[in-house]
């Protein structure tokens, strides 16, 4: 039933590997993504014209440098940074490049998924923070990223999906994950099967993903009745 | 004589180039109830949002026990926690349960002991009656319950000025009655408040002088009695009128269509 390849792959471990490292770079990426995209999204949103810390010519620099990098293909993008990993991490093929490559293809893309995320919270609910006295620092710890939360746990499943698909272009600077075995083995090799095991996977995968990201996202709803 | 809590000068605030109000002076004394009333867009609500500095001011000058009250002041966030504010539609923080709520400023804006403000929160929770809702979200509250606890949000700051923005505006009318309870317990007790409101029996009972804005600017300001029974300018009486309803030909005219209907 399956081709003489696929056997190989699953007795070697070689798909089960696959699978913990679109996992690993999926995760990896999205955490430092976020360590850099949250700040990013909450500075985009508090210095906006109807923010609580109204900058209009460093939200615009910043929204420019933002949609910069968010409107370049990801693949054209990841041959441009090439010399970024390398100086990053000290290389600039394999998996540690492939996860430089995601966190600035996706960093400025979870800015605004945070942003937006934060522009749904009550501008009512913001002044009667700041009518008791509230500073920004407070307003965002204590009002804008809970208010956000269910909000943003969406975004983050997007995102994260977002990302699991990139990292399927691992195999182009000699990464690899599902999406390089689906491409050398099953592709350039003829073996159909490998090539649908790989999609059935990442299906299963994102499923996870957003099952899971959906319930946590409900559970920290407390806007209306569960 | 009492001390002069807000002291309002030559307030000018306008919105692009259309003036929403043009020379308000006035100046609130401690213990004393102010309510403000008027038609609507007559600039009562951006009133009570410049002195808490919600909004910016393009002329003129608003003092807090001498202390400017300005959106640019270095003082802001001090200033703004001894002036409470009420908002018409609550504006209770949805993620946190009614103690949450009223708990947030004072724990972190003032630094006081959680337990300290926890039990002087529950204390007027059940002064409001609400001691079995501390532990709900606000979703799961009514209007007025809501309403009462953005109150004693407000109260637990111990501001003083408290500023009410048509709080009863967005409820239903027999949750208005609760709501106004509670503020004329507030009055009993020697609060300092500014209110802002369309209910004018309530206004006539509890404050100690109404001012009438209209068009940008103070028309009147009176004692209540005087304002309801002979109000002086021609504008205060068309205002109140609008509160009465009087029919024409009450019951059925006689020989009318009426006379069958049995």
């Amino acid at each position: 039933m399956f081709s003489e390849m696929f056997m190989k792959l699953w007795e070697n471990g070689l798909i089960q590997m696959g699978i913990w490292e679109t996992i690993y770079m999926t995760v990896l990426s999205t955490a430092i993504s976020y360590c850099i995209g949250l700040p990013l999204g909450v500075v985009l949103q508090i210095t906006d014209r109807e923010g609580i810390c109204p900058l209009p010519v460093f939200n615009r620099i910043l929204g420019l440098i933002v949609n910069f990098f968010r409107s370049i293909p990801f693949i054209i993008l990841m041959v441009a940074m090439l010399p970024v990993a390398k100086w990053i991490v000290g290389v600039s093929l394999g998996n540690r490049a492939m996860i430089v490559m995601l966190v600035i293809a996706s960093s400025p893309y979870i800015a605004r998924m945070v942003e937006s995320s934060l522009k749904e919270v009550d501008a009512g609910v913001i002044e009667a923070a700041q009518s008791m006295g509230t500073d920004n620092y407070q307003i965002v710890r204590k009002v804008l990223l809970p208010e956000a939360k269910p909000s943003l746990i969406n975004g983050a499943v997007i995102s994260m999906v977002t990302i699991l698909g990139y990292s399927a272009m691992a195999a182009t600077i000699g990464g690899t994950g599902l999406g390089q075995i689906a491409i050398s083995y099953g592709h350039q090799r003829f073996n159909p099967d490998v090539t649908w095991c790989c999609v059935f996977l990442t299906v299963i995968i994102v499923h996870i993903i957003q099952e899971v990201g959906s319930r946590i996202a409900q559970k920290t709803d407390k806007r209306y009745r569960a | 004589m009492a001390e002069n809590i807000l002291t309002i000068e030559h307030l000018t605030k306008r919105f692009g180039d259309q003036t929403v109000l043009q020379d308000v002076s006035f100046t609130v004394q401690e213990g004393e109830v102010i309510v403000i009333v008027g038609p609507s867009g007559c600039g009562k609500s951006t009133l009570l949002r410049c002195i808490n500095a919600l909004e910016e001011i393009q002329g003129g000058e608003i003092r807090l026990r001498g202390e400017l009250v300005r959106k640019d002041a270095k003082k802001l966030q001090e200033i703004r926690q001894r002036i409470g504010m009420v908002f018409q539609s609550y504006e209770l923080f949805p993620h946190l349960t009614v103690l949450d709520n009223i708990l947030l400023a004072p724990v972190r804006v003032q630094k006081r002991p959680k337990e300290e403000v926890r039990e002087e929160a529950l204390a007027l929770l059940a002064r409001v009656g609400l001691t079995e809702k501390a532990d709900s979200f606000p979703r799961q509250l009514s209007g007025g319950q809501k309403q009462r606890v953005a109150i004693v949000r407000a109260l637990c700051m111990h501001p003083e000025i408290m500023l009410f923005d048509e709080v009863t505006a967005a409820l239903d009318p027999e949750m208005v009655r609760e709501v106004l309870d509670v503020l004329l317990g507030l009055a009993d007790q020697g609060k300092t408040m500014l209110i802002v409101t369309h209910e004018m029996q309530f206004a006539r009972a509890v404050a100690d002088r109404i001012i009438f804005l209209d068009d940008g600017g103070i028309k009147e300001e009176d004692p209540p009695e005087q304002f309801f029974e002979a109000p002086k300018t021609e504008r205060a009486k068309e205002f109140l009128k609008s509160f009465t309803y009087t029919r024409k030909n009450k019951g059925r005219s006689p020989g009318g269509k009426n006379e069958n209907i049995t």
